[in-house]
This record gives C-alpha cells, sequence and structure tokens, in this order.
C-alpha cells in the first residue's frame, strides 16, 4: 500500500514538475498554432488538452499543422505533443512531428496517436538557439488521421549547449552598385560570432559564373565582364561549421557602356538651390560641413519619413539613366549611415537606395542606373533614418541610352460585351473597346479576332454590330498596338457561345479567371483545395463587405439554368449558408443559399429562372457562417422554350443512392448534379422516356436529400434550402418520401384515416404530405405523389427482414401508402396523376432490382422511372 | 508531518481521479457501456415503451428534436402511438462505437413479444460533463 501510494506520488510530482519549471503550451485555440489544408475541428473524442482538438485525414504530407514557439533564450529544451487518441484505424501510428529551430531542421519524429492520449509524450530534447521553434505535425502518416491539439516546451537549461550562428556584413560596397562592363567593385566585409568559435571563414559568390567565388573575408576589387544585374552573396560560418543562416547580399549591375545607342549624355544637376529642388517639412540650410556641391545643402533630423526632400527632373525621351546624389559628409552620430533615396518615374516608384552619409563626400554617388519613360524622374530623399541628420544637397543624372527599352505597354479593355455571352446562330453581338497606353505612344491601332474563321478580323476600336453564322463557342481576342508598335501582352478576350436555335445545350461558364470575373474587397486566390474548375479559386473569410460577381451577356431572353461550383476540401471550414445573389438587368430576381461544406467539385443547381435579355449578375458574398467562402465558377444553361420542367424531391431514393449504372449518367437530364456526382437516379431515365413520348424536352431536377424524412422534405422547401423559389418555371413536382419516416426508433404516425382536426393529426406522415401539396399547389404547380417502395430491414445494410411485408419498417410503410391514396382522393389537392404504386412493384422484383434493403439498384431505378413514366403517360 | 499527509492524500486522491479517466478508452469498454446505459438509455428506453415524450425530449440532440417538434409539441396522441408501437417491446443497447469522422453511433435492437426485431445504428453524442452524463442522441444512420 505505502509502495503505491509513494509510487503515485512521484508520478504526481512528475506530472507537475514540467509547470514547475516554466512549461510553454501551445493549443490549437492559440495563436501560435497554424494550419495549411483542411484540419476539421472536433472534440469528439476524449484526451484532448484544451476545448479540441483538430485533425486531418492521412495524406501526401501536403497538410500540416503547426506549433510556432518564441525562444527567448538559447538552452536545451525538452518537447512534448498531446492528441486525442482512438484505436487504428482512426488514428495513424505513426504521426511525423518535425523540429525545426530558426528554420533549421532538426529531426523528425513518429508519434503513435492511437493510444497515450490526454498527457503530453515527449517529442525529445533539443539544444535551440534563440529565436524560434516551430513543431510542424504532417498529414503523411499510415491509418485514418493524425491529430493536431497542443505541443508544450519546457527549458531544461540555459545557455552552454546550443551554438549561435556567425553574421556576416558587406562593408563595401555599403549598398547596390551600378558599373559598366570592364569595372571593378571593392569588396569587404566584417564577421563575427556570439559565442567566439573562431576563426571563421568566408564566401563570397559573385553572381557572374565567370568569377571564381572567394573565400577572403576582404576580397578587394571584382573585375565583371559582362553585362547584367548579379546578386552578390557573402556567407560565414563559424569554426564549428554552423552558417549564418541570413547571409548579406548586395547588387551590382553591370551595364554595357553606351549601349542602346548614342552613348552618355552630359550630366544634368539639381542642387539645393535649383528651381527643381523642394522641401516638405524643416530642411535647415548649411555650409559648415564641407563636401557639397554648390554653395550649401540643407539637413533634417532624423524621423518617421514625414520630411521629405526632392530633386525633380524632367525626362524628355525614354532611355537609361545613371542617378547619383551628393552630400557634405560627417561622422557617425551626426550623419545617417542609411539615408534613405527612393526614385519615382511618372509616379511610380522604381527602388528605394541607401546611402551612408558618413562618408564618400564631395563627390557624386551612384544611386543606380535605371530604364525611364519620358516624364519626370523625382529622387526624393526622406528622414526616416538612423542617427542625427540626413542631408539633402544635389542629385545629378546622366543618360546612358536612348529610346528602346522603356516603352511600355498599352492596355485594351472591352467593354462591350461586358461577359461572356450566348447567342443563337445568326445572331450578333455587339463590341466596342477602349485602349490607353501609360507613355502616351498614341495613335494606337485595334485587332479584334472573333475566333470564328468565317468572320474576318477588325481593326476598329468598336467594330459594333458582328454575326455569328456557325455554332460553337468562341475566344474574341482585342489587341491593342501602340504607335511604337508595342502590343498589350495581355490580350483582352471574351466567350461567345453560338447555338443552333432550339437546341438545349446551350452552355456558358465563367470562371473565376474569366473577364466576366470581379471582385470587391480582398478574395485570395488559391488552388490548395481540389475540385475547383479551371485553374485555381478565390476564397474569402466570412465577416461581410466582400463580394465576387460573375457576369454574364443574356442575348436571348428565356429560361436559364443557373449554376455555380465550388471546392470539395475544407468543408469544415467552407460556410454552409454561402448566399449568391442572382440580378437579371440590375433586379434582383433571387437570393440562393447554398452549403459550400457539401457537394463541392461540381456545378451546383443555383434555380431556373426565366431571363430577360441584358445582363445576368451572379454575386457571392462572404457574409456567411464558418471560415471561408469559395468564389470559383458559374454557369448557366439555357433551355428551350418549350421546356416541360419537373422537380424530384424525396430522400435517397430520390437522390438516386444505389444506383451505380453508368448509363443512366449519359442523358441531357436536368440532375442538379453533373456526370461528376457519379448518380444516377431515375430522373435521367424519365426524363428521356417523357421526350421521347411527347416530343417535347423535358428536364427532370434532382432535389432528392438522403436519409431525410417528410417532416423535413417540407421543411426545404422554404429558406434557406428554398426549392420552391429556386425552381419559379417548375410545372409538376413528383414526391417520394416516407422511407425514413418509417424507422423503428421514434416512427412517425402514419395518420392514415385522419383529419386536420384529430388530436393525433399534427406532425404526422399525413399531415406532412399535405402541407407539402399545399405548398406546391400554392404556386400554382402540380403535385404527383408515388407509394414507398417496401423496406427489407431496418436499415440499409446489415439484417434482413424474415419476412419483408411483416418488417417493422415496411408495416409502417404500408400504412403511409393508405395515406397517399387518401391524399389522391382529396379534390382540393388537385392530384391528377395516379401515385405509382413502388410498393408492390419492388415487392416482386426486389432480389434482383435492390441495391440493399431499401434502395433500388441500376435496373431499379430504370423500373421506378418506367413506373413513373408509366403513371404520367396513363 | 500530518499536514503533509493530508495534502498527500488530497493529491493522491486527484491522481487516483486522473488515472481513472485516462484509462478510459472512446469504445468497446464494457465500464463504459453499462455507464452510458445507467446514465442514458435505460432511462431513454424506458420513456420510449411509456410514451413518455417530456422524458424522450431531454435525450434528444437539438437537430433531431426540431425534427420531431411538431409532434412532440402540437400532437396529443404521439405517446399513445408509442406505447402501442412498442408495446411488448424489448430494447437493448449492444455497443458504442466511434466512425472515421469521429461520430459515435450507438448499436440497437428492439425486439417485439411477437418476434420481429429491428436492429441498427443510432447516431449519439458523448457526454459533456463526463461519463455519468447523458448522451445525446440523434436519427438512427442509413
Amino acid at each position: 500500500m505505502q509502495n503505491t501510494f509513494t509510487k503515485r506520488f512521484i508520478a504526481f510530482l512528475l506530472l507537475l514538475a514540467p509547470l514547475c519549471v516554466g512549461a510553454t503550451i501551445i493549443d490549437n485555440t492559440d495563436a501560435g498554432f497554424t494550419m495549411t489544408g483542411t484540419w476539421k475541428a472536433s472534440h469528439s473524442v476524449p484526451g484532448y488538452y484544451g476545448s479540441d482538438y483538430r485533425y486531418a485525414a492521412t495524406g501526401s504530407g501536403a497538410k500540416f499543422a503547426t506549433w510556432t514557439f518564441n525562444i527567448g533564450s538559447a538552452g536545451n529544451y525538452s518537447i512534448s505533443a498531446q492528441w486525442a487518441p482512438a484505436q487504428a484505424p482512426w488514428r495513424a501510428s505513426n504521426a511525423p512531428y518535425s523540429i525545426y529551430n530558426n528554420g533549421t531542421l532538426l529531426a523528425t519524429v513518429t508519434k503513435d496517436q492511437t493510444t497515450a492520449g490526454g498527457q503530453f509524450n515527449p517529442l525529445g530534447s533539443y539544444d535551440l538557439n534563440a529565436g524560434t521553434l516551430e513543431v510542424r505535425l504532417t498529414d503523411n502518416a499510415n491509418n485514418n488521421y493524425v491529430v493536431a491539439d497542443a505541443v508544450q516546451i519546457v527549458q531544461n537549461s540555459s545557455g552552454g549547449g546550443s551554438n549561435q550562428a556567425p553574421n556576416g556584413v558587406i562593408d563595401s560596397p555599403t549598398g547596390a552598385v551600378t558599373i559598366n562592363v570592364g569595372e571593378s567593385v571593392n569588396f569587404a566585409s566584417t564577421g563575427s560570432d556570439p559565442d567566439g568559435d573562431t576563426p571563421l571563414s568566408y564566401r563570397w559568390e559573385f553572381g557572374d559564373p565567370a568569377i571564381a567565388d572567394s573565400t577572403q573575408e576582404d576580397p578587394g576589387a571584382v573585375t565583371f565582364n559582362t553585362a547584367g544585374t548579379y546578386t552578390v552573396r557573402l556567407t560565414v560560418t563559424d569554426a564549428k561549421g554552423l552558417a549564418d543562416p541570413s547571409p548579406a547580399t548586395v547588387s551590382v549591375t553591370v551595364n554595357e557602356p553606351g549601349s542602346g545607342g548614342g552613348g552618355s549624355s552630359s550630366p544634368t544637376i539639381i542642387d539645393n538651390t535649383d528651381a527643381g529642388f523642394t522641401m516638405t517639412g524643416t530642411w535647415k540650410a548649411s555650409h559648415s560641413v564641407p563636401g557639397y556641391y554648390g554653395s550649401d545643402y540643407r539637413y533634417a533630423a532624423t524621423g518617421s519619413g514625414a520630411k521629405f526632400a526632392t530633386w525633380t527632373f524632367n525626362i524628355g525621351s525614354a532611355g537609361n539613366y545613371s542617378i547619383s546624389a551628393q552630400w557634405a559628409p560627417a561622422q557617425a552620430p551626426w550623419r545617417a549611415s542609411n539615408a534613405p533615396y527612393s526614385i519615382y518615374n511618372n509616379g511610380t516608384l522604381l527602388a528605394t537606395v541607401t546611402k551612408d552619409q558618413t562618408t564618400a563626400g564631395g563627390q557624386f554617388n551612384p544611386l543606380g542606373s535605371y530604364d525611364l519613360n519620358a516624364g519626370t524622374l523625382e529622387v526624393r530623399l526622406t528622414d526616416n533614418a538612423n542617427n542625427n541628420y540626413v542631408v539633402a544637397d544635389a542629385v545629378q543624372i546622366v543618360q546612358n541610352s536612348s529610346g528602346g527599352g522603356s516603352n511600355q505597354a498599352p492596355n485594351g479593355v472591352i467593354d462591350s460585351p461586358t461577359g461572356a455571352v450566348t447567342i443563337n446562330v445568326g445572331e450578333s453581338v455587339n463590341f466596342a473597346s477602349t485602349g490607353s497606353d501609360p507613355d502616351g505612344d498614341t495613335p494606337l491601332s485595334y485587332r479584334w479576332e472573333f475566333g470564328d474563321p468565317a468572320i474576318a478580323d477588325s481593326t476598329q476600336e468598336d467594330p459594333g454590330a458582328v454575326t455569328f453564322n456557325t455554332a460553337g463557342t468562341y475566344t474574341v481576342r482585342l489587341t491593342v498596338t501602340d504607335a511604337k508598335g508595342l502590343a498589350d501582352p495581355s490580350p483582352a478576350t471574351v466567350s461567345v457561345t453560338v447555338n443552333e436555335p432550339g437546341s438545349n445545350a446551350t452552355v456558358v461558364t465563367v470562371d473565376n479567371t474569366d473577364p466576366g470575373f470581379a471582385t470587391s474587397g480582398g478574395w485570395t486566390t488559391s488552388s490548395s483545395s481540389s475540385g475547383y474548375f479551371g485553374q485555381d479559386y478565390r476564397y474569402a473569410a466570412t465577416g461581410g463587405g466582400k463580394t465576387a460577381s460573375w457576369s454574364f451577356t443574356i442575348a436571348s431572353g428565356g429560361k436559364y439554368d443557373i449554376y455555380a461550383r465550388w471546392t470539395n476540401d475544407d468543408t469544415s471550414s467552407q460556410a454552409s449558408n454561402a448566399k449568391y445573389k442572382i440580378e437579371n438587368n440590375g433586379t434582383l430576381i433571387a437570393t440562393v443559399t447554398k452549403d459550400q461544406s457539401e457537394a463541392g467539385g461540381w456545378f451546383n443547381l443555383l434555380g431556373s429562372y426565366q431571363l430577360n435579355p441584358g445582363t445576368l449578375d451572379i454575386k457571392l458574398t462572404n457574409s456567411a457562417n464558418n471560415s471561408i467562402v469559395i468564389a470559383d465558377a458559374t454557369r448557366i444553361v439555357k433551355l428551350p422554350d418549350d421546356i416541360q420542367y419537373y422537380v424530384a424531391i424525396g430522400d435517397s431514393i430520390t437522390w438516386g443512392y444505389g444506383d451505380d449504372d453508368a448509363s443512366d449518367n449519359v442523358s441531357g437530364d436536368g440532375r442538379d448534379m453533373g456526370p461528376e456526382a457519379g448518380i444516377g437516379g431515375f430522373e435521367p431515365i424519365l426524363n428521356d422516356l417523357l421526350t421521347a413520348s411527347t416530343g417535347l424536352p423535358h428536364t427532370i431536377k434532382n432535389e432528392g436529400r438522403l436519409g431525410i424524412t417528410s417532416s423535413q422534405g417540407l421543411d426545404r422547401l422554404f429558406p434557406p434550402v428554398d426549392i420552391l423559389n429556386r425552381h419559379p418555371i417548375a410545372q409538376r413536382y413528383l414526391v417520394l418520401f416516407g422511407m425514413n419516416d418509417a424507422r423503428p426508433w421514434l416512427p412517425v404516425p402514419s395518420g392514415k384515416g385522419l383529419t386536420p382536426s384529430d388530436s393525433g393529426y399534427a406532425g404526422t406522415f399525413k399531415d406532412n404530405m399535405q402541407q407539402i401539396i399545399d405548398a406546391i399547389n400554392s404556386q400554382g404547380k402540380e403535385a404527383m405523389l408515388a407509394k414507398i417502395p417496401i423496406a427489407l430491414g431496418d436499415r440499409a445494410t446489415g439484417s434482413t427482414y424474415p419476412d419483408p411485408d411483416n418488417g417493422a419498417r415496411s408495416l409502417l410503410i404500408q400504412e403511409y401508402n393508405v395515406v397517399i391514396d387518401e391524399l389522391k382522393a382529396i379534390p382540393g389537392n388537385n392530384i391528377s396523376v395516379v401515385p405509382p404504386d413502388l410498393y408492390n412493384y419492388f415487392r416482386s422484383r426486389y432480389t434482383t432490382e435492390y441495391f440493399d434493403n431499401i434502395h433500388p439498384n441500376g435496373v431499379g431505378y430504370q423500373g421506378l422511372a418506367n413506373q413513373w413514366f408509366n403513371a404520367i403517360t396513363q | 508531518m500530518r499536514r503533509i499527509l493530508t495534502i498527500m492524500s488530497a493529491l493522491m486522491a486527484v491522481l487516483s481521479a486522473s488515472i481513472a479517466w485516462s484509462a478510459d478508452t472512446p469504445m468497446g469498454d464494457s465500464g463504459r457501456l453499462e455507464r452510458a446505459r445507467s446514465a442514458t438509455f435505460a432511462p431513454l428506453f424506458q420513456a420510449m415503451k411509456q410514451g413518455d415524450i417530456e422524458t424522450i425530449k431531454q435525450y434528444l440532440r437539438g437537430d433531431t428534436y426540431e425534427q420531431y417538434r411538431t409532434l412532440f409539441e402540437h400532437n396529443k396522441k404521439y405517446g399513445e402511438f408509442l406505447r402501442s408501437y412498442y408495446a411488448g417491446a424489448t430494447f437493448r443497447l449492444h455497443d458504442i462505437s466511434a466512425r472515421a469522422d469521429n461520430t459515435y453511433v450507438a448499436n440497437i435492437s428492439i425486439e417485439w413479444g411477437d418476434g420481429r426485431k429491428a436492429r441498427f445504428d443510432l447516431e449519439v453524442s458523448p457526454p459533456k460533463g463526463g461519463l455519468d452524463h447523458k448522451w445525446m442522441v440523434g436519427n438512427p444512420t442509413q
């Protein structure tokens, strides 16, 4: 007993020990925790730290969670991690944690997350340098999931054991330098090591492959013989072999002397007393310190950057110019060693160069060479430097070459149409544009290519109406060229789809990279999730104030299906109530809420609407729940004018669960999920049957939903799912509920024989179905009911009833089917179609036409479609 | 010395409780199953058989309650319907297991006096206050 007590007490003390010496814990809800890829939140399994944990399906290693600690002082640290365990295969037995110190990988440790939850488990002890510690868990493990919960560090000892990195500083040149081919630059450096691990070694890499690396601390003069811009890098390594993690660099630009013709011109100098010199804030005049240009100089105390002196040059012709500045130097701290000069050409910042004003007075010191456009050059010195003063004296420019390389490209914008457009063969589209050129090289020339070889190119800025006589999808391209012959490198494009009249295959898609797409607010471009259309997608954090919009030109009024697509990852963070506003010619015709946490990766039907010619705008806002809203692509499909429009509502049997017969996916049906969904169901088959039988085009929209009851089906008719308002052009509804009402757990009473005034009526199958019929009728549509198929068991899979007719579920279904007859018989329900008896149909066929205990297979869905077809065409 | 012993005893009690909790596994533990049975399923099964709507309500998840709101709040005969439907039936909780998405299902069977049997999985949410508190019950799985 005493032994047990002692062991427990020691164990408890050990448990407390880390806390006694300063444990730091970052939980998955803390600021130091970040994720890349989808990591879902959960608190289902106990053993986690804090309020919850994150988990990710095992994968390629592309997903990772990172705990980042600030290591204030070097020392030896113990690192440990906690998780919420579960048995295999629900947890990885080799979850990989990688330990990084200041970006250097120290170790990767795999941990078995199937066990040892509720505690911090050691990842090892490491000598860490001051800076950052990152513990990174990646998803490349076995089994199903890795869990990211919390990481703890405990400092065991300080100093000593950890080697700190050396540092190298380039003393010469002090900043970017521009020379001509054949000239030299003097290189010198200083190295240091915080823990004195000398001697240090040096490695200079000069960027030009023709120049050998140097291992001298001060290589001295190095000659560059090839034109180009080189990044010279100095890496210092200590005696223990640890290299400076941030090597010093300096840029060297080497120009061909007089390249581009003409050679160098005479310099133009603006002194601080000249007209081109202006000041903002107080800059005092002085001539106390020699080395200045002209009669004096100006100086200002170092500050926030609010004071600046500007030298403004008129650049008469484009070309390459060398810019240099002079000052009156003084030793530190009386001069800044990092006086910032910014170079602007026609208002565009080209570079900011810092110069050391403690030295090199009495001469013009290079600020670099730049390709400048004609217009203005401003050299601006600001006061946000170190030390006491910055000096504004004189700036000099020298033209090295003229013309050529500095011409900026023009830009062309298609004003009409404003987005992708769909027309019928023989119809026209009006084209108009606007061209511009940043350096005014006019007149501009225009070239329209219409994609259809039968249509001649146009060189008009506004070609006007262009008629397309051949069906197809064309990319119309506008290229604008300036007076110097430089063309817009990114010609504007717009898509034109031309259909045969009466075709029901009119499809126009606007992706987030197309001209018809625009955003307001910040929407991040990404391709990290899967299931997007085109090359990438956009997303925005929820919160409101941001809009993504897709614009279409509706050349022909009529009935259109409208679809949206989003990604199929990040299902826990993608908004379940993303709001799409649909506007036709600026008038809001619908607001559709879609759940982006499911059904990603294909085009989901937003709704079908009658549209007038003009514009269609689909606007997605970020006013939703969850973390992010996805803006990917939208699509419109023009329906034939004589379309016969049905909506199928129901549970998984309407959805098509169990239909693995790929041949059902080939029709031009009206399912709201594309072939990518891999589902079939009876809808496409019935669509074909009705179309063939009547000679009229049909569409049957699939609004089935897995696992729902009649009560939930009733709710889905109204917002937020809002089926009724998303199908305003529907004529008939195919209704099939009841399979889930009849589950033996809390079954729904049938309501057989009851009327609304009966006390046992409310909430029954009959009540729910009557309300569904009423809602459909209230929109002027007709409801068609079907009797529920037989159930072979209590759930889809598992054991079957010895006698399916007498199974708990089927007994109730039989009552529901009596109710179907009762509802059909009520004149006010306006049900003209005799409900197909799916119970008796499948009762004699389930052995060959059922996928499982409750769902038809491909053959069964064919039979189900036949039953609907026979009933409708009676 | 007495004070030290008192403190050590208190610490040991805390430690014992900690060890007992960490020994729990999320599934398949018979003690855990028994505690779920006594805290949740036995009284829920009893309420189902008796048509005790007020008690049943206390064990349902919010989304499931919404699905049954009309029946619970406006159908005065739903309790009577349940008593009739489950007359002579025996309920059993066989297991609680975790699924791939970290949700849980309880495997339930119902056996009627005439020999009819039903067996299915029920979505359940673990108790937030410890194993002796209520599991919240959702819908049967497909």
